[in-house]
């Protein structure tokens, strides 16, 4: 399972964090996308206290502790903060109460302050964690926004996967990740894929070597990463094979057990796959708008012969 | 399929020439070819997925030949990553 370091989620602008103190246990760990709103905690109820996740302290656990006495605060700051806490976090700008900054100091516990209210910390906190902490694969292959559908290409090495990338870039469609494409499991339906940060928007063309997309056609031709929406499967045309003409049975393939429906697409020379691409990438959405052509199409033939049945009964 | 856990020798890693030069051999075969390294894996007939895993001398890597010709393609990648220089 991925951890995530303290030190890595203060590098993230949008949770707003400043560290107070703390600095030797920037390399604490965290394993849950989860937060502990700790109020039973300061109130001396230590049963099941998830003291593995980061503590936030919201307006409710300050306004308790500001109305407490300093000797109380003391008591109740030393208890809570002997257990091993990865970081403690004071949301609305709140300034930590000075024995919190002490005893945090001397346990190694690192107090950050954000200035978002505790609502909108939690709320960005845990699509930010759930992608950081998601499950991991490469895979090979060639990932594409088509029409603001993620389509990643897939198929042997030199079938032609770079080569058809270039065409729908070409064509205005935008690239994520040529070659190698990094996926994450964001829950059970989502797959997101990314490019890795040395490959980048490298991309290498067989005869020419490797070019740089982003420097080549500009922002536009690029993405940093997509929702996997659709696979697209190159292969060599085999001739005895049958391919599907009618389109009515969907194919799947599996990544990181989340199915992705699948089109193979045979490639022979004078086949325009690009334009292929596109059509497949429209025809998907206008499948998850609830138009199914092909049921569409074949439920008026059906009619048609039932008609003609009737007629000659 | 053979699967082999292996140090690389190189003394400048796979750096561009021999990772082309790996790819080329692994292209001529009809064997699957795959390449793992800290977790990561890549098609080792596809030259950019190798230069990502960015493997230094000493580094250990995890090579999996599938197929028809496994043997004479894991024997001619073997040759290449033992050589010294």
């Amino acid at each position: 399972m991925p951890r995530v370091k303290i030190s890595e989620l203060l590098e993230i602008k949008d949770l707003m964090f400043e560290l107070i103190t703390g600095k030797e246990g920037l390399k604490n760990e965290i394993d849950s996308v989860d937060i502990n709103r700790p109020g039973l905690a300061l109130v001396g109820f230590y049963d099941n206290f998830a003291y593995k996740r980061i503590q936030v302290i919201g307006k409710g656990e300050y306004a308790f502790l500001q109305k407490c006495s300093i000797d109380r605060q003391n008591q109740i700051v030393s208890e809570f903060l002997r257990f091993p806490i990865p970081a403690i976090v004071f949301t609305h700008n709140n300034e930590p109460p000075e024995c919190v900054t002490r005893e945090a100091n001397k346990n190694r516990i690192p107090v950050l302050k954000t200035a978002l209210s505790t609502h909108d910390f939690q709320l960005r906190y845990y699509s930010i964690l759930s992608e950081l902490l998601a499950e991991e694969i490469t895979v090979h292959g060639v990932l594409m926004d088509v029409f603001g559908v993620g389509v990643l290409l897939q198929g042997e090495s030199g079938i032609g996967k770079s080569e058809t990338a270039l065409e729908l870039i070409e064509r205005g469609h935008r690239l994520i990740s040529d070659d190698v494409v990094r996926i994450k499991s964001l829950s059970e339906n989502v797959l997101m894929g990314y490019t890795d940060p040395i490959i980048e928007y490298n991309m290498e063309l067989r005869g020419i070597g490797i070019i740089n997309i982003k420097n080549i056609y500009g922002v536009r031709a690029t993405k940093n990463k997509t929702q996997i929406d659709l696979v697209i499967y190159l292969e060599e045309w085999k001739y005895q094979h049958e391919y599907d003409r009618i389109g009515l049975e969907q194919q799947y393939s599996e990544i990181l057990n989340v199915r992705i429906p699948k089109i193979v697409i045979p490639v022979r020379p004078g086949r325009n796959v690009p334009i292929l691409i596109e059509t497949a990438a429209m025809n998907f959405r206008l499948k998850s708008t609830g138009y199914d052509s092909a049921k569409i199409f074949l439920d008026k033939v059906q009619k048609k012969i039932f008609s003609k049945k009737a007629d000659n009964i | 399929m053979i699967i082999k856990t292996l140090k690389v020798h190189l003394v400048d890693g796979l750096h561009a020439r021999p990772a082309a030069e790996f790819v080329r051999i692994a292209s001529k075969f009809k064997s699957s070819i795959v390449v793992e390294h800290e977790g990561m894996s890549v098609n080792g007939k596809s030259i950019m997925g190798l230069l990502m895993l960015g493997l230094y001398p000493g580094s250990e890597v995890k090579i999996i030949v599938s197929g028809e010709d496994e043997e004479e393609a894991f024997k001619s990648l073997m040759e290449l990553l033992e050589k010294n220089n």
